[in-house]
């Protein structure tokens, strides 16, 4: 999982994500572009590799062309539902956690009543490891256009 | 032993139905898509007409129907019309209520119960050695928060819906931690089964 984001060659973030993770010092991973998609840009300049983009379609088609060959990869709950709703996200992947958390704040949220099909790609399963909190699932979905 | 089972079929995005969820309209609007990986045809009676599944479908619908009874919410027996007063198998139904049962929805082999660990225990005893089958996303919260869910199954079908039902909400802050026994992919569906551990 680590090598595949660290071979990803530009990051979209939302800016919840950046802020709670100190803005990564400018630097997400490899000094990749990073896109931080936000309604309100602050007034500092943005620190390193970093660039500030209020729309997201224009937020998507910058990091695709900064990505050239390579994959982009989309860090935040934020984000992923902008670029979802703009039919701007082809895959999705979700490393689900053997807990139930009860509360907190969830991936999918208020997005409009439209069914959006997933193909299964990939699942991959930990395997039998003694620590249980380990078995993490995987799933990896390419986004159905409609 | 005789252990309580959560059967939910579930969206990538968490819901268990659709908006609009009511009688007559039970999955909720565009809901039947949850239900397609065991019932392809909106109309079809689930216990009737599963022949056609095979492999880990088959497998997991076989598992469904081995159990001697089953805990339901109130809310979700409503919507599915009581199922005519027969799940599978003509197995006892207990429903988890506070109110008084409806007049319609009253059959010989339905208990209405008002407490969960009542209703559990009083399916277990009946159940003998089978498992017992939960099913209802109220029931859930409420088995889970006391301690007397002992497996979630979760039939995770790839779509995202939306908005409809979520399976987990008005949970208290605590976590649960799950023991992953399988996971595993059918046509249209992937598998989920869990243990909810008591250890400490």
């Amino acid at each position: 999982m680590y090598t595949e984001v660290l071979a990803t060659r530009a990051v979209i973030a939302g800016r919840r994500t950046y802020e709670h993770a100190d803005r990564w010092q400018g630097d997400h991973h490899d000094g990749v572009p990073v896109f931080v998609l936000t309604h309100d840009v602050p007034d500092d300049p943005p620190p390193g590799s970093v660039r500030y983009v209020t729309d997201v379609r224009e937020c998507a088609a910058q990091a695709r062309a900064a990505a050239g060959d390579g994959d982009v990869m989309v860090h935040g709950a934020g984000a992923a539902q902008a670029l979802l709703r703009a039919g701007q996200l082809d895959e999705l992947e979700l490393h689900v956690v053997p807990v139930l958390l009860g509360q907190g704040r969830r991936l999918f949220d208020d997005l409009p009543a439209e069914h959006i099909e997933l193909d299964p790609v990939r699942r991959l399963t930990t395997p039998q490891v003694e620590e249980l909190t380990q078995h993490v699932t995987h799933l990896r979905y390419r986004i159905r256009r409609p | 032993m005789s252990k309580t089972v959560l059967h939910m079929s579930m969206s990538v995005d968490g819901f268990i139905a659709g908006p609009n969820a009511a009688p007559g309209n039970g999955l909720g609007d565009e809901g039947h898509r949850l239900h397609e990986w065991f019932l392809p045809d909106a109309d079809a009676a689930h216990r009737r007409d599963l022949d056609h599944l095979a492999g880990v479908n088959r497998e997991v619908m076989d598992e469904v129907m081995a159990t001697g009874a089953v805990v339901v919410g109130r809310r979700t027996f409503e919507l599915a019309d009581g199922w005519g007063g027969d799940h599978h198998g003509g197995v006892p139904i207990f429903v988890l209520s506070r109110r008084h049962p409806d007049p319609e929805l009253q059959w010989p082999g339905v208990t209405y119960v008002s407490d969960v660990t009542a209703a559990m225990n009083m399916a277990k005893d009946v159940a003998g050695d089978k498992d017992v089958l939960v099913h209802g996303a109220r029931t859930a919260q409420l088995a889970l928060a006391a301690g007397v869910l002992d497996e979630l199954q979760i039939h995770l079908v790839p779509v995202l819906i939306g908005q409809g039902e979520p399976l987990f909400e008005d949970m208290p802050p605590d976590h649960i931690e799950l023991e992953l026994l399988r996971a595993a992919d059918g046509p249209g569906v992937t598998h989920l089964r869990y243990r909810v551990r008591t250890e400490g």
